[in-house]
């Protein structure tokens, strides 16, 4: 433990001075421009470097940074099929997603994910169900990143849990609430960057350590062969576990609400294509590192307290003391991030999807910022009451979180923006088939025990009920108006 | 149908089939090689991960760098030109 270690302790200070400086500088030019627009999407002026390492940095959570190398501690180099579809994220998420969203964006002026779907339907009830499902499910999201940053500090500064935990609210409520999407974002950037060095620092000291790959994979084999074979220690990941996960994180990942929001923030085409290849480049440098770090954390530390210890007590064997203090930044980057942006969309779902845009006339600016700010610091503080009770392994709930969302979220937006014929009736369909069926799946496998069909993971049967339910009610029930479709595809618009 | 509608729907499409063509070269080849098969190393590394996925990652990188940079068409300019000659041509008529 570093816990008395001043040179951690600076960096850590330092690491916050840097983020809170960047969110003074972001308030100072929020100021001057529209609140709404400029709170929640930087006023659409977001360039390729800041787009593709927020979408980097909200993306990579404290699952990733935590979680993940706990799982590769535990289950050995099967994590690494579990989590390879990280290979065509950014394909798959600016493909499918990026340049379709940010043109309806900057063409209907939408603020926010569910303002996206709510327009293109003008359905008021897809708004709101959009936000209820935005906000519980962020929540849960919320707490695991919670947890997992209490676990860092727990760990390396010697900080008690519940401390750690009311910190980590605190702190990034503060910098999110004081400057809104353009300090999230300018943070992230810089997060990102901590994150990249620090695992690439923690993943070439481990290694460099153990005295190379083959060495690691001696010691593991010596532990227990399941560890580099697959589907790994207690059948971890059978066929279709790892199918799902293939579309999980490909298909799941891009379609998070605050991922997509980050599409209605850019500034063009031209910055969302850099962005894409700036976004392939990091996830190809960062993936394999992190979880190499708890496969290589394995052979460092073959006994840890809690399989969530994996990340610092790599980072704490290998990494000398005048580096590591900088490299514990990374996960605590990470963590941070993703708490900003979830907070963020978590608040703008409440006040402008389930308050304003139900009201009969826009909210005043004075109002607009005292709501967000108050917003912001509820879902704060709900979550922190969560996180109180801190689970074994955080990737679980950041799997069920992700997964629902994209669940929820992935079919309705998809072929609501490339499908002229879908209507009000098969969006709704597709986003309560979604949601609805993929908590009955976790409720009969937490009360009965029961796994889904084929042992597929729940994700991949929510979302063929989704677009099912889309198709088959859009087909039934009478086409949109018009007006909608020469809106969003024809070129008389 | 808008133009940039329609650039937009076959780059998602091709999206698509370049996620599915990942899918399957991961998961098959890791089956065929890993699953219930005794494991070598390469250079520390099992094989079942270097030819399931690393050798996928580096080929879908170099993918992704043709994607983003030469095959997603800029067409912000593209509409706002149509635009303007439609309604110049409105205009004019």
């Amino acid at each position: 433990m570093y816990s008395s270690n001043a040179q951690v302790w600076f960096a850590f200070i330092l690491y916050l001075a840097v983020t809170f400086g960047l969110a003074y500088f972001a308030h100072r030019r929020a100021s001057k421009q529209a609140f709404m627009e400029d709170f929640f999407v930087a006023g659409r002026q977001i360039g390729p470097w800041v787009l593709g390492l927020t979408w980097i940095a909200t993306a990579a959570s404290g699952g990733t940074f935590i979680g993940s190398p706990a799982l590769a501690h535990t289950y050995g180099w099967s994590v690494m099929l579990w989590i390879c579809s990280y290979m065509v994220v950014a394909t798959t998420g600016l493909g499918l997603f990026g340049k379709r969203v940010a043109e309806i964006g900057r063409r209907t002026g939408a603020l926010t994910f569910p303002d996206l779907l709510r327009d293109r339907f003008e359905s008021k009830a897809i708004g709101n169900v959009s936000g209820v499902a935005i906000v519980v499910l962020h929540i849960a999201y919320l707490v695991a990143q919670y947890v997992a940053g209490a676990r860092v500090i727990e760990v390396v500064l010697g900080v008690p849990y519940h401390t750690g935990v009311l910190g980590f609210a605190l702190t990034v409520s503060l910098y999110t609430a004081y400057g809104g999407f353009r300090a999230v974002a300018w943070t992230d950037a810089f997060q990102a960057v901590v994150m990249l060095f620090g695992v690439l620092i923690t993943a070439g000291f481990a290694v460099w350590k153990m005295g190379g790959l083959s060495v690691v994979f001696d010691e593991l084999v010596a532990q227990s062969p399941d560890l580099v074979a697959t589907p790994g220690p207690e059948n971890f990941l059978p066929p279709a576990a790892a199918i799902s996960f293939f579309c999980v994180w490909a298909l799941a990942s891009p379609a998070q609400p605050s991922l997509i929001t980050r599409f209605l923030a850019c500034r063009d085409t031209k910055a969302l294509k850099r962005a894409c290849f700036l976004i392939g480049v990091y996830i190809a440098l960062l993936y394999p590192c992190v979880i190499g770090m708890g496969i290589v954390g394995r052979a460092l530390v073959p006994e840890l307290e809690a399989p969530d210890h994996a990340t610092a007590a790599t980072i704490v064997s290998a990494v000398p003391p005048v580096l590591a203090g900088f490299v514990l930044a990374a996960p605590l980057a990470a963590i941070m991030s993703t708490i900003s942006s979830f907070l963020l969309v978590s608040s703008s779902a409440i006040v402008r999807d389930l308050y304003e845009r139900n009201l009969p006339q826009p909210l005043g600016e004075r109002r607009a910022r005292v709501l967000s700010y108050a917003a912001t610091f509820a879902v704060a503080g709900v979550a922190l009451g969560f996180a109180l009770q801190p689970p074994q392994f955080l990737q679980y709930i950041v799997v069920f979180a992700g997964a629902g969302l994209a669940a929820t979220f992935l079919f309705p937006t998809v072929l609501g923006v490339y499908w002229p014929r879908m209507n009000k009736a098969g969006c709704l369909a597709g986003l309560l088939g979604g949601f609805l069926s993929f908590l009955f799946q976790y409720a009969a496998y937490i009360w009965r025990g029961q796994k889904s069909f084929g042992e597929f993971e729940p994700f991949v049967w929510s979302l063929l009920v989704s677009v099912v339910s889309i198709v088959a009610v859009t087909l039934v029930t009478p086409a949109g108006p018009e007006r909608l479709r020469q809106r969003y595809f024809s070129e008389t618009n | 149908m808008e133009p940039s509608y329609r650039r937009s729907r076959k780059e998602a499409i091709v999206a698509g089939i370049i996620f599915v063509v990942a899918a399957t070269w991961t998961v098959t080849a890791c089956y065929l090689l890993g699953y219930g098969r005794p494991v070598r190393s390469i250079g520390g590394v099992p094989h079942w991960v270097l030819w399931g996925i690393f050798l996928p990652w580096a080929v879908f990188f170099v993918v992704n760098c043709w994607f983003s940079l030469f095959y997603i068409r800029d067409d912000d300019g593209l509409e706002a030109e149509e635009r303007a000659s439609r309604e110049r041509d409105t205009q004019s008529g």
